[in-house]
């Protein structure tokens, strides 16, 4: 089990980052990611994985779901639009 | 990140509990509120990341979490959950919607603690109190300060209140009578401009159409400036400790202060006795 925060950051670390230094390139904008999680609640919040084990038990727990929208920003943008709120 | 379709259903007092097959079951809000943190610090790890010189970065736009859990209600109707375990069946879905909020649409919905004109619990009103159930109506339509409970009852009938809240008109009545009545919170020294020491007393009803008057340990001082939660008033040369009493148009309520330092700031004092500052002087003329 993860905590939800490193969960998040361990995917997002996962995502493509290429990128050109110049001229028009087609890029990923965005990406959703829809995931079945095994989830716990604790007193820090969330804990979760991927489900564990592909053959059926008579211990599985129930599949929560996780969607994550993330969207691909240039560098900086971010710190300009806190600026500007 | 903030949840944007969650239930608010009063204050996490309680701690976990634990059912029987040994799951914990967590209050709604004090597991929203974990979430929400969790949430917070994935969002700076992004933000820094973007600061490491990557052109192209991803920021987390929104997402929803689905909870496979049960839930449970607490005898003061306070709701919990617990999430399912190996082998459960029947637990409900809980979707859970997260957005990404600007500073601005913050303080916009954000309920200013600052702005509450009376920050008191409705427990410091003395008193006959509300019990447990009558404090949990009043969370469950968003009063948990004095000042919120008089927004809430200001102009209104009380007979209309109690129908609706189902507490007893004297009762709302008698509370009312009590919030409008001085208190004090807290005080302190704060120093003016020429560093003279001033006490800055905090609380409630502390000015009416008129300024009040102000006596520490029986001498009448001047009330500097003066607000409903704040008087500012300067004591006189000689005050070192003792009784204040802040009286509000003939309703007075009393508060302990103590000037730190007071002998020191006494001795040098420009308008000390001439004995006072010959004694204070006399050490720093014999230092070489």
């Amino acid at each position: 089990m993860r905590d939800f925060a490193d969960f998040i950051l361990g995917l997002e670390a996962d995502l493509p980052v290429e990128h050109r230094e110049r001229g028009v390139a087609v890029g990923v904008t965005g990406v959703e990611l829809v995931l079945p999680v095994e989830t716990r609640l604790g007193p820090s919040g969330l804990e979760l994985t991927a489900p564990r084990g592909r053959m059926r038990t008579g211990f599985d727990v129930a599949h929560g779901r996780v969607r994550l929208n993330f969207e691909r920003r240039l560098a900086g943008e971010r710190d300009r639009a806190g600026a500007s709120e | 990140m903030t949840p944007y379709d969650r239930n608010r259903v009063g204050p996490a007092r309680r701690q976990p509990t634990t059912a029987a097959h040994g799951a914990r079951a967590f209050p709604v809000e004090e597991f929203v509120q974990a979430l929400t943190a969790q949430l917070d610090r994935a969002q700076d790890a992004l933000a820094l990341k973007a600061r490491t010189g990557r052109p192209l970065t991803f920021a987390l736009k929104d997402l929803s979490v689905d909870l496979q859990v049960f839930w449970d209600a607490r005898p003061d109707g306070q709701l919990t959950l617990r999430h399912a375990g190996p082998n459960e069946t029947g637990a409900s879905t809980v979707h859970l919607s997260f957005t990404t909020i600007t500073r601005s649409m913050v303080e916009e919905n954000t309920y200013a603690l600052a702005m509450d004109e009376d920050p008191r619990a409705l427990d410091e009103l003395g008193g006959q109190k509300f019990d447990d159930e009558e404090r949990r109506r009043l969370e469950l339509v968003g009063v948990r300060t004095v000042g919120q409970f008089r927004r809430l009852t200001e102009g209104t009938n009380p007979k209309q209140m109690e129908a609706y809240l189902g507490i007893p008109v004297n009762k709302l009545q008698a509370a009312l009578e009590r919030s409008a009545r001085p208190a004090i919170s807290s005080q302190e020294v704060v120093r003016d401009p020429r560093g003279r020491s001033m006490l800055l007393i905090r609380g409630a009803n502390l000015m009416g159409a008129e300024k009040p008057s102000v006596r520490m340990v029986g001498d009448p001082v001047e009330v500097v400036d003066a607000s409903p939660h704040a008087l500012l008033v300067r004591p006189l040369s000689h005050h070192a400790e003792g009784h204040f009493e802040v009286d509000v148009e003939g309703e007075s309520v009393q508060g302990f202060f103590e000037l730190p330092g007071s002998r020191a700031r006494f001795g040098s004092s420009d308008d000390a006795p001439a004995t006072q500052r010959e004694r204070a002087s006399s050490p720093k003329e014999a230092t070489p």
